[in-house]
């Protein structure tokens, strides 16, 4: 029986780069899951929940447990959204019946590229790629769901990819959702010194499995190199981009 | 106020090209070495679960061992003096000082004696105040106020000490070798330790079954500072106690690889109180200050984890924001991670809501803490009670209130992410923005990504449909 | 005098208010908890820990404290062994010449050392001047850490271990502990419960800094240098 997973595709894929989530669609149903998108989802909340907000949180987590607690599944192409869902029971007082409800969501709840090797014990088969790689460990994804070894196993098998060390490779990239705008300053010293280690390891890929950093990290890149005149060395992609890409359905 | 006051910190921490140098040349060295001794000891995680198990058990019996400790500290000859606050414990130390006709006071470095502004007490009352760790004695005479816990003038780099030394040392030297300066500030302060009426020290532990004081040092500053004078005065927080020698131990193992990357500090001593009848030296009266301080506080608001710290400082040198702000940026004496969560408790959360905020929740911090304290989670638990009291500025609260009202209704969420999408492509260019309206924030200093066309849901939609038909 | 009645009534004060905030901020089960228990869950914390200490020590604690001082990872700090208390006269003069230093020492006053023959070696009263030299005996050795640990006594004045250029200290072969917990059992042994010296300092290499620039220096405030003599006693 194929399991029914429900893809939460959080707002930044949804509203600026939709061919993640189209990419994750590909993998799971590779992965022989049968995949559905509710489209009445909005956030994981987190952007209220690190802003103190648990009221606020607490009422989009209601919401959004309704919505995906009938999948045996729930898959976010981010680690960062995943690790907030599997929070959710935090908010919750014990006699509340949506703590049980949280609780049994967070368990059934994963990061893609980890669901895929974790529970779905999905492997690349028959992929070239003749290219060099680095990775950014994205830092939720990272040290609240130990997501690490998961992408590099599936990398690994991609023939021909190769990777190239990055210094930093699991320190934040600056994001941290509110905190890139309200200390802009600060975030963009910390974005400079990635970018400058990205561009230092000169691969012709950079990694990631979370949109928020990606987006952060190639939004400095491209003004550095714009500035600078010069083509970007290195593109950007979420690995599930690259993986989906290699697909025997996506030959061109 | 106070929020305004840290920003123009900020600002001017990034404008100082030097400021990052100095930073860098200690937390790198520092990082390294760390992971070198951490590498090299296998049992460290099973150390790491045994140090915070030992500080929650005594968090969790303070009364108990606070009780047993000023009993055998009485009984080893000292004096317990207790403190609820910063400044009594300084007045405290004063008074002792008054007491005995002090003129010239040593101190080792002490984070709570920062705490509870311990050096400007002394200065106000014009006794001769002599900081004797190096990097105290640096800062002392630069004017500034630390900004690390472990390396105090992490700020300042050699160049600026060689100008300091030139400046106010006896015998001036003129080279601007590391190790020559260190020679410099050992004759500048040999005579200082002998001729000192009092001692102060901090306490890096206090045994509660022998009533001992454990100070760590490289220098070996601290038994010069509590073994010539007539008076050797401890100020110490109540969260240091541990219930024996045994139990320090593992303390001591993560202490000083998370600190400084070695495996113990070349002087580790306990104190116990004044000089016995027949010893060589020591001093005559021994005062131990207990201090609480907002440390009770703690236990009372579910911060009782942020007690198990022990002063390490490898959270603030693993901090992406802390490496870039350096310590003067908070504003107040703990930086950093630990800071952050510490802060509140002492100068109020009002006053010290900006580096509650302005953390990115990354978790490196707490990877590193050698007693796993959950330092993003305590961190977000002031954001909380900040959110609770309305701390923010009111275009904040807005911004975050409007938006968990968007995120609970799924349906308008969408339709203004469709909104949103349509706004954004009159200013894309090639799949990026340079600038548009509203996101400023973003588009000084990076571009930002263009959406590809329609959204996710709506593009999925529309698949499905062609599919159906 | 009255001022320093009121203080200390002042402190009384704070300190109710210290216990009565710590006793607020627990469960009133704790209440009832009774020291034995306390004592009994700190005893099972240490029993717990025991085979994570670091390095398996195979070792003769002894051997041990050699090899770790002799790979160079305690500070500024040589070590040397010695088959009997009576040469150590003729090892300190080595060290005196290979090192360029005059002809005298600082001795701890304590007869294991006064009795020896020093010969014409001069015996310094202070250790004011450079490049002075300290001679003590340390009670017991750490080999986990490469550490001596010295306790103050009416035989050992603290100051000397801090004042000197070079210090030489001897340690006792049979002394020598695995590690640093073992010191607690020896000195339950040597002190009785809830007793300690003034002073115990361990010492583990020559006094540094890493305080400017994180770049290690040694000679902060102490020695420069250490020398370990580890003396077979058996």
């Amino acid at each position: 029986m194929k399991a029914n997973v429900g893809l939460f595709v959080t707002c930044l894929v949804n509203t600026l780069r939709p061919s993640v989530g189209f990419a994750a669609i590909q993998l799971l149903e590779d992965a022989d899951c049968n995949v559905s998108v509710p489209s009445a989802q909005s956030c994981c909340g987190q952007p209220a929940f690190n802003s103190g907000d648990d009221e606020g949180t607490k009422a989009i987590a209601r919401k959004l447990i309704e919505r995906f607690e009938g999948f045996d599944y729930v898959v976010a192409p981010s680690g960062s959204c995943a690790a907030m869902i599997r929070k959710f029971d935090e908010l919750f007082e014990n006699d509340d019946p949506f703590a049980e409800r949280a609780k049994s969501l967070a368990g059934k709840t994963f990061e893609l590229l980890s669901f895929l090797v974790d529970i779905c014990d999905y492997t690349v088969v028959d992929s070239t790629l003749d290219a060099t790689y680095s990775y950014h460990h994205s830092c939720s994804g990272l040290r609240e769901l130990n997501v690490h070894q998961q992408p590099m196993k599936l990398l690994k098998d991609i023939k021909g990819l190769q990777a190239k060390p990055l210094k930093g490779s699991t320190e934040c990239c600056g994001f941290g959702g509110t905190f890139c705008v309200k200390y802009s300053d600060i975030s963009n010293e910390v974005v400079s010194e990635k970018v400058d280690n990205i561009l230092a390891a000169n691969a012709d890929i950079l990694l990631g499995g979370d949109l928020g950093c990606l987006m952060n990290i190639e939004g400095k890149m491209n003004r550095v190199t714009d500035k600078e005149a010069r083509e970007k060395p290195t593109s950007v992609m979420h690995t599930a981009e690259l993986l989906a890409d290699l697909l025997p359905s996506n030959d061109s | 106020m106070k929020q305004n006051k840290f920003k123009r910190n900020v600002s001017d921490a990034l404008n100082n090209p030097k400021l990052k140098v100095a930073i860098r040349r200690t937390t790198d060295r520092a990082d390294a070495k760390r992971a070198t001794a951490v590498k090299n000891f296998p049992g460290f995680d099973r150390t790491r679960e045994q140090g915070q198990k030992i500080k929650d058990h005594v968090i969790e019996y303070l009364d108990y061992y606070l009780a047993e400790f000023e009993r055998n500290a009485i009984a080893n000859g000292s004096i317990v003096h207790w403190a609820k606050n910063a400044e009594h414990a300084s007045q405290i130390v004063v008074d002792i000082c008054h007491e005995q006709g002090a003129k010239k006071i040593t101190r080792s470095k002490s984070m709570l004696g920062e705490e509870i502004g311990l050096p400007a007490a002394l200065d106000r009352e014009d006794f001769e105040r002599v900081e004797t760790d190096l990097a105290e004695h640096i800062i002392q005479l630069a004017g500034d106020p630390p900004s690390h816990i472990v390396w105090p003038a992490l700020h300042l780099t050699r160049e600026d000490v060689v100008d300091l030394f030139r400046e106010n040392h006896q015998n001036p030297i003129e080279s601007t070798q590391v190790v020559d300066l260190v020679s410099s500030a050992r004759r500048e302060l040999r005579h200082h330790f002998l001729s000192a009426d009092v001692g102060i020290t901090g306490a890096n532990f206090l045994v509660a079954d022998t009533g001992q004081v454990c100070t760590v040092t490289n220098e070996g500053n601290a038994e010069l500072t509590t073994t010539p004078p007539k008076v050797h005065i401890v100020t110490a927080g109540i969260e240091k106690l541990v219930p024996s020698i045994a139990h320090a131990m593992p303390l001591l193992r993560l202490l000083v690889r998370s600190a400084t990357g070695a495996d113990i500090t070349q002087y580790t001593t306990f104190h116990n109180g004044p000089k016995r009848g027949t010893d060589l030296d020591g001093p005559e009266h021994c005062h131990i200050v207990l201090v609480d301080n907002g440390r009770t506080n703690m236990l009372k608001d579910d911060m009782k984890e942020m007690l198990r710290c022990i002063r390490c400082g490898a959270c603030m040198n693993h901090c992406v924001v802390y490496k870039h702000i350096g310590g003067h940026a908070y504003g107040s004496v703990y930086p950093g991670p630990m800071g952050a969560v510490i802060t509140p408790n002492i100068d109020g959360l009002n006053n010290a809501f900006e580096p509650v905020s302005a953390c990115t929740l990354n978790g490196k911090c707490q990877e590193v803490c050698p007693v796993n304290i959950p330092l993003p989670t305590l961190i977000r638990a002031w954001r909380k009670k900040a959110w609770e009291k309305k701390v923010d500025t009111i275009r904040n609260r807005f911004l975050v209130a409007c938006f968990s009202q968007l995120a609970q209704r799924p349906r308008l969420f969408q339709f203004t992410t469709n909104m949103a999408i349509l706004m954004m492509k009159p200013f894309s260019r090639r799949g990026w923005i340079r600038w548009m309206p509203f996101a400023g924030s973003w588009t000084t200093n990076r571009d930002l990504l263009a959406p590809q066309g329609q959204s996710f849901i709506q593009q999925y939609q529309k698949n499905r449909e062609r599919h159906e038909a | 005098m009255k001022h320093k009645s009121d203080e200390l009534s002042r402190s009384d004060q704070h300190r109710k208010d210290i216990f009565a905030d710590i006793k607020k901020g627990k469960p009133a089960s704790n209440e009832a908890i009774k020291p034995e228990q306390i004592e009994r869950e700190a005893q099972a914390l240490l029993d717990n820990y025991v085979q994570d200490r670091p390095f398996a020590l195979s070792n003769e604690p002894a051997d041990e404290l050699v090899r770790r001082i002799t790979s160079g990872v305690v500070i500024g700090t040589t070590i040397e062994r010695l088959d009997c208390t009576s040469l150590l006269p003729k090892a300190v003069e080595i060290f005196l010449d290979k090192h360029d230093l005059p002809n005298s020492i600082l001795l701890q006053p304590s007869a294991p050392l006064t009795r020896l023959s020093w010969g014409d070696m001069g015996l310094l009263a202070n250790l004011d001047q450079e490049n002075s030299v300290s001679v003590c005996m340390a009670d017991l050795g750490i080999a986990e850490t490469g550490s001596v640990i010295i306790h103050s006594s009416e035989t050992m004045p603290v100051l000397m271990n801090f004042l000197s250029t070079y210090q030489i200290i001897t340690v006792r072969k049979s002394t020598v502990l695995r590690h640093l917990e073992d010191y607690s059992e020896i000195a339950l042994r040597l002190f009785g419960p809830n007793k300690s010296p003034r002073n115990t300092t361990l010492i583990t290499g020559a006094s540094g800094t890493t305080d400017i620039e994180g770049e290690l220096v040694q000679g902060a405030h102490g020695p420069r240098h250490v020398h370990i003599i580890c003396l077979d006693d058996q």
